[in-house]
């Protein structure tokens, strides 16, 4: 095999394991970030429910924050990616 | 080789029938922790050998519940002059009348109704030995009922739950822990242990039988949406319907026991006996406090606490450690809104008492009860509970946080300082709109 050759094939398994490293990474990141949602707005809802309007707020705020920064990451991602 | 197979089969199946059951049985809402009828509590809750408070029973003497001020200090006058008192009492009056005259939130008309109406059979002095009207095994002419300790502790727990209790736990007495029993009740007769079979009452004297060795102790919740209206009427009308309720305990239990041929020996007066919150935290409730208090790791500081005796056998509870006493060495929350400036600030707790009100021999965040005692009755017009109110463990349990911030605080006390200034953030403890209670649709006595 030519050296050129061998190169490209480096390059093409680099590549795949960076894809998969990337999926594994892009997957957990989501995952988290589902939690963080159910977590927040769990305790958003029943801080209400227990009768702590302001802790209700804060965590409706910790919500939009985390919604928002999944958003703009993903956003900004897809701009790269592109 | 069939055999052999089938063999190594009966292994894995085996090991899953076995997976199923434990999985079925920790999905099953109504099973016990064990046979004596344990709760299941959260994973932090530690069960230790000794209390999370130091306690020298070498210097721990039979305490005279007369030098007490709690219940409301009707004896303030053995602390203060007796001139002081009666002008205190008078002005109280005063602004009692005032404040109702004056519609005031938490103090109107309708507030004192209800907290005087909550104080009906709160504080009715009477025998320890409970009523005698309830049909024994004798009389029915059948025998005792005889049971193993764990199976007692179970029936014992599952009836008294039923009755009203929040929280059920058992210990034997020993040297130590029988000088928590008194050695003169709240109403002055004299608590005196004997070796006969039976426990009596005379007008001087309460005799404890040496079999009664056994300690029923538990707790009556209290409601923490009336809680948090404290310092007002509204407030402490629920602490005077959780004492009501833990007599209610106390008669059923007592009678339930004498029908089954056995002794109960309950609390004449309020708070009588001897220390119910010691009990408490020897029987794994709860655990001692900034507030001098017990805080239980599923309730907070949201309980009063209770005790009976018992010559019936059981099994018996251990302290736990839940990092509650650890949190309060450096929360203080309690002491910082204490407007009587009566918790203590101290970063360790001591063993030097601040008054006679206390007893000794235990290392406690003591407190001035005089402070406290002339707070209710100057400003607070009533019992304060404040400390309870502000306290980072009264919360309720809907939330996930408050179940994640008190494993926190169980497993990484780095993080208490962090807790408490997420709880200042967070506004929790802050006074409620006493006039809203009355606008609530609220789940029978307050509770959630």
């Amino acid at each position: 095999m030519s050296f050129e050759a061998e190169s490209n094939q480096e390059t093409k398994q680099i590549t795949r394991f960076q894809r998969f490293r990337r999926a594994l990474w892009d997957g957990l990141v989501r995952i988290v970030w589902v939690l963080l949602l159910m977590f927040f707005s769990q305790n958003a809802v029943a801080s209400r429910l227990e009768n702590e309007p302001r802790a209700s707020l804060l965590y409706w705020m910790f919500t939009a924050i985390v919604v928002l920064a999944g958003a703009i990451i993903t956003l900004s991602r897809r701009a790269r990616l592109e | 080789m069939r055999a052999a197979g089938l063999a190594g089969l009966a292994w894995p199946v085996s090991n899953l029938l076995a997976l199923e059951a434990k999985a079925t049985e920790a999905s099953d809402p109504f099973a016990f922790a064990d046979d004596a009828g344990r709760p299941r509590r959260p994973w932090w809750v530690k069960t230790v050998d000794q209390p999370t408070v130091d306690i020298d029973w070498s210097h721990k003497e039979r305490f005279d519940a007369a030098l007490s001020l709690s219940g409301g200090g009707g004896n303030l006058d053995r602390y203060l002059d007796e001139g002081l008192v009666a002008e205190i009492n008078r002005a109280h009056d005063e602004e009692v009348l005032r404040r109702i005259e004056n519609d005031q939130s938490g103090y109107t008309l309708k507030d004192f109704a209800l907290f005087d109406a909550q104080r009906q059979g709160v504080s009715q002095d009477g025998s320890f030995l409970g009523r005698d009207d309830v049909i024994t095994p004798q009389e029915r002419g059948a025998a005792g009922w005889k049971a193993a300790a764990n199976e007692s502790a179970r029936v014992l727990r599952v009836a008294m739950r039923h009755f009203g209790a929040a929280q059920v736990g058992f210990i034997k007495l020993d040297e130590n822990s029988r000088r928590l029993i008194y050695s003169h009740d709240r109403d002055g007769k004299e608590l005196v242990f004997e070796d006969v079979p039976l426990a009596y009452e005379t007008d001087a004297k309460r005799v404890i039988p040496f079999n009664a060795e056994w300690v029923i102790a538990y707790t009556v919740r209290m409601s923490s949406e009336s809680i948090k209206r404290a310092p007002t009427v509204v407030g402490a009308q629920s602490t005077m319907l959780s004492y009501s309720r833990g007599r209610f305990v106390q008669d059923r239990t007592q009678a339930f026991l004498r029908g089954l041929g056995y002794q109960c020996l309950g609390q004449a007066p309020l708070n009588g006996l001897g220390m119910s919150i010691g009990f408490s935290v020897l029987a794994g409730l709860g655990e001692m406090s900034r507030l001098n208090r017990m805080i239980t790791p599923e309730y907070g500081p949201m309980v009063r606490t209770f005790f009976m005796l018992t010559d019936l056998p059981l099994a018996e509870d251990k302290p736990i450690d839940a990092g509650i006493m650890r949190f309060c060495s450096q929360c203080k929350k309690c002491a910082e809104s204490c407007p009587a400036n009566a918790l203590s600030y101290n970063d360790q707790p001591d063993w030097e008492t601040r008054g006679d009100w206390n007893n000794s021999g235990h290392r406690a965040y003591f407190e001035d009860s005089v402070s406290c005692i002339r707070y209710w009755r100057e400003s607070a017009l009533s019992d304060c509970s404040i400390c309870f109110a502000v306290c980072p463990f009264s919360k309720k349990d809907k939330a996930w946080m408050h179940a994640l911030v008190k494993a926190g605080i169980a497993t990484a006390p780095v993080l208490n300082g962090f807790f408490r200034s997420w709880d200042d953030a967070f506004s929790y403890g802050a006074q409620k709109d006493p006039d809203e209670w009355w606008h609530m649709d609220l789940p029978e006595y307050g509770l959630e």
